[in-house]
């Protein structure tokens, strides 16, 4: 992983608006223990870590957007290689962070991955 | 002369001025031509020899609106007739009159009416313009009142053996198809259904519009009177009164979007959003949010609350809101200076504080992007 790699993030479809993805998107949930699943975009390409991940039927996404290892570290972010459930597969870490925190973490990087746009988009029917 | 008829007492929000809104006139001119059809049957009950009504037996016989009495609203409707003195017909519109508040009073006990069913289609018109909460109510003869509300309507609707029925509603979709050539058009409903609707030349430019955005989600707002089956479905509109395009952001729109969430709607995980709460934030914004002010985006949250957010120049905005108290965790973040601002907002205070407090903030960020 270099610092340009990028950290592929899928996007569910109840966090986008008229185009405009929340920071929620960005950030863990509650019940993820304060862990951010991404895919090594160096590994992996957006569109096949899509594809994989929307396969299990309980799981909906949009497309994909990304931060950079780079961007996560600029917020005091670890990037954890967890391999787990899939080779890929890493974690940003916010353990280090309380929820007020965490939320202005997450308005950040959703601003830096808004102008880099979406990686990969499903088609619209 | 004139000879009074009729006062029904119409209850609801729309009548507490104790004015009646003209909407509402439509359902009497559809009692008025009811009132004849029973009376009708009711003479020739009364003249078994008779094949038909005698010529001019409705003839110079009309129901005129004369006053509007308080509580909430009452119409004065009298029966006028062209002649000087009433005539001798006018004891069969007596009976009729009785006769479909009869119907009222059984549909509204959950009996069968005695008015056969072709007479009671009539209900398809006379009722249809009462929203939900609302009703018409009328004296019974044993002084009893017989209250026509939506509901009281429809079991009529189903006593009428009708196959369907028409109702007046405003629905919201996409318009995913115009047959000019036709003039129609389709509006897809949140659910796929598709309900094919008369184009109308004053909605033509909106409606293309709209078509054109189908891909991007363009939304419109139809109000109309659609027609709807024994089982509830609507199956295509009959008339189109309004086409009103929404803006992406309309959040009464959004907040019903939200509503239609399951628990488990993210990635199995996400508490659903609790729908009265939803709606009471969606009037919530209605009366309080500054109308010059940005609309927000809308999320979901998996707490089962809303997270309204805004980008307003370099400002990140969210405001994430417990629905069940409707209590706001205010944060706004600058992205080039990391400048952050927080508050708590109570959005419930009765004094609009939460409400004042949130315009005043976006406020000043705007006026600072500019």
């Amino acid at each position: 992983m270099t610092p340009d790699t990028l950290l592929l993030r899928q996007i569910h479809p109840s966090f986008v608006q008229d185009g405009r993805v929340t920071s929620q998107a960005f950030r863990p949930t509650p019940k993820d223990e304060f862990l951010l699943s991404v895919d090594d975009g160096d590994r992996v390409t957006a569109e096949a870590s899509w594809q994989r991940f929307i396969a299990n039927p309980a799981c909906k996404s949009v497309g994909v957007q990304a931060l950079s290892h780079t961007e996560c570290t600029a917020q005091a972010l670890t990037v954890i290689e967890d391999g787990n459930p899939h080779p890929e597969h890493c974690s940003v870490d916010f353990t280090a962070f309380d929820k007020k925190m965490i939320e202005k973490k997450s308005k950040l990087l959703r601003a830096q991955a808004e102008k880099r746009g979406w990686l990969f988009r499903e088609a619209v029917a | 002369m004139n000879q009074e008829f009729l006062r029904p007492r119409l209850v609801g929000r729309r009548f507490d001025e104790h004015t009646l809104p003209l909407d509402i006139l439509k359902d009497f001119s559809a009692l008025e031509e009811m009132l004849i059809e029973v009376a009708k049957r009711q003479y020739l009950a009364a003249h078994p020899d008779r094949q038909r009504t005698p010529k001019g037996f409705t003839k110079g016989l009309e129901l005129h609106l004369t006053a509007v009495e308080e509580g909430s609203a009452i119409p004065v409707i009298a029966l006028a007739f062209a002649t000087l003195f009433p005539s001798a017909d006018a004891e069969y519109f007596d009976q009729a009159k009785g006769q479909i508040v009869e119907a009222i009073a059984a549909a509204e006990h959950e009996q069968q009416p005695a008015l056969p069913p072709e007479l009671l289609r009539y209900f398809d018109r006379f009722g249809r313009g009462l929203h939900d909460g609302e009703a018409m109510e009328f004296a019974r003869s044993n002084g009893q009142i017989a209250s026509l509300t939506p509901a009281t309507r429809e079991r009529l609707l189903r006593a009428s053996q009708a196959e369907s029925w028409t109702e007046e509603v405003t629905l919201k979709g996409r318009i995913p198809e115009v047959d000019q050539a036709d003039h129609s058009f389709e509006l897809e409903l949140r659910n796929g259904t598709k309900l094919k609707a008369p184009l109308l030349e004053a909605h033509r430019k909106t409606i293309l519009e709209a078509a054109v955005g189908y891909r991007t989600g363009v939304t419109v707002a139809i109000k109309g009177v659609i027609q709807r089956d024994r089982a509830d479905r609507p199956k295509c509109f009959e008339s189109v009164e309004h086409v009103t395009p929404l803006d992406p952001l309309d959040i009464e729109t959004r907040l019903e979007e939200l509503a239609q969430l399951q628990d488990g709607w993210l990635d199995g995980k996400g508490r659903a959003p609790d729908r009265a709460s939803l709606i009471r934030l969606t009037q919530a914004f209605d009366e309080r949010f500054g109308t010059d002010l940005p609309l927000p985006h809308l999320y979901p949250t998996p707490e089962g609350g809303v997270q309204a957010e805004w980008t307003l120049g370099s400002w990140e905005i969210s405001l994430e809101i417990t629905l069940s108290s409707l209590a706001a965790d205010y944060q706004t973040v600058h992205t080039a200076t990391g400048d952050t601002r927080e508050q708590t907002l109570l959005l419930a205070a009765e004094d609009g504080s939460g409400w004042a407090a949130l315009n005043e903030a976006l406020t000043q960020l705007q006026e600072a992007k500019a």
